[in-house]
């Protein structure tokens, strides 16, 4: 084979020209040996062979293009969840920020900063899985989403669901920990444990669904719609409630909420596409 | 019996179920599903060998096959593709759809 080696340097490196990956052309590489070996064993020439074979791979520049579309930049297959992810991160980094200088300053302990964190993130999870649902529903309705791009927003949501989970929890039994130490009993009974709770269970529902194939990629965004509601009662709704704003405007706060929740929930069971103006048939 | 060039079109809609039932045989790696193509269709069917490896990826960005880095017989380094059971269900779908259009025509032209 080692009459070969320089033309496949060359070639290996129009195919990086081409812009193919060096896993991708790793992969190939390996096929134009073997297809080399075989050639050679039917009787033809090295020139020959070698001509023969890179044609049959194709050309770089069409490999190229059909790699970038195959598999596209992962990050952004489908806009809302790179921004999603950007979002969320950009949440943490902020959130440790805060935390390590009230730590630093002494005016919150390791335990109760800890409890903060993890509620933060997970409730934050939860609502973000919920825009992305609502981002679904709403750009199905004008155009369905292609294989890929549901896949990616299946993934995602099914990710977010269950760091949700996994911080709610963790989140939920610091701040019992924390309440039994400062507040006497770990259980209070409290609108907020009671909502943490709450999340805290219909997310690990949402994951033991998925886990059993008992839900779709569209099942799971159709069902995260509730997210915003949900997320919204336990973590604004209790303390609202906490602080009296007044019972009226908190219920019409939540009318609303489950107004659009069900309507969004009514356009994603509808055809895709159904809000697209028809311009002839 | 001379070669016949399938048309564009075929050869593309053709290509994921039968990518996907090959697998469905069992684990493989590119070239030896390049060459099976070739010996199932008695060597009519000739793929550009390069234009199905960014199927695999793209099955493999679907979640219908899993892809694993395996040993090759020469000692180099061989991508080794599995059929996931989403990759069955999708399967199970593009039978259906290839039996339709099969049976429409096969009733067209008297068969």
């Amino acid at each position: 084979m080692a009459e070969y080696e320089e033309r496949i340097a060359s070639w290996r490196h129009t195919l990086a020209q081409a812009g193919l990956s060096g896993e991708v052309i790793e992969e190939l590489e390996t096929h134009l040996r073997e297809e080399l070996a075989r050639l050679e064993q039917a009787g033809h020439g090295a020139d020959e062979a070698f001509a023969l074979a890179e044609s049959r791979l194709g050309q770089p520049a069409a490999l190229g293009a059909e790699f970038a579309r195959a598999a596209p930049n992962r990050l952004f297959t489908w806009l809302p969840v790179g921004v999603a992810r950007i979002g969320l991160l950009l949440l943490c980094v902020g959130l440790i920020v805060v935390l390590a200088r009230l730590l630093v300053v002494g005016r919150m302990s390791p335990l109760l900063a800890c409890h903060v964190a993890a509620v933060t993130v997970g409730y934050s999870a939860t609502l973000v899985a919920g825009a992305l649902a609502v981002c679904y529903v709403v750009t199905r309705s004008f155009r369905d989403l292609t294989p890929m791009k549901l896949h990616a927003l299946g993934r995602e949501v099914f990710v977010l669901t269950f760091v949700a989970a996994v911080l709610t929890a963790v989140g939920l039994v610091l701040g019992c920990v924390w309440a039994g130490q400062n507040l006497g009993s770990w259980w209070q009974g409290d609108p907020r444990e009671i909502g943490a709770l709450v999340v805290l269970i219909w997310n690990v529902l949402l994951i033991v669904a998925h886990g059993r194939n008992l839900l779709d990629e569209r099942a799971l965004a159709l069902l995260c719609l509730t997210n915003l509601v949900l997320t919204g009662c336990a973590w604004f709704g209790t303390v609202a409630a906490q602080h009296a704003y007044g019972i009226s405007s908190l219920f019409l706060a939540l009318f609303l909420g489950v107004l659009a929740q069900s309507l969004l929930f009514a356009l994603g069971l509808a055809p895709a596409g159904c809000l697209r103006r028809r311009r002839s048939m | 019996m001379a070669r016949m060039k399938l048309a564009k079109e075929l050869m593309a809609a053709s290509a994921v179920p039968m990518v996907l039932s090959i697998l469905a045989e069992g684990e493989s790696y590119g070239y030896a599903l390049i060459q099976r193509v070739r010996e199932l269709s008695g060597g009519q069917i000739e793929w550009t060998d390069g234009m199905l490896y960014p199927v695999l990826h793209r099955l493999e960005a679907l979640g219908y096959v899993k892809a694993r880095w395996g040993e090759g017989e020469s000692g180099r380094r061989r991508r080794y593709y599995a059929l996931e059971a989403r990759g069955r269900e999708a399967l199970e779908g593009h039978k259906e759809q290839w039996r339709i259009v099969q049976r429409a025509l096969l009733e067209l032209w008297g068969a």
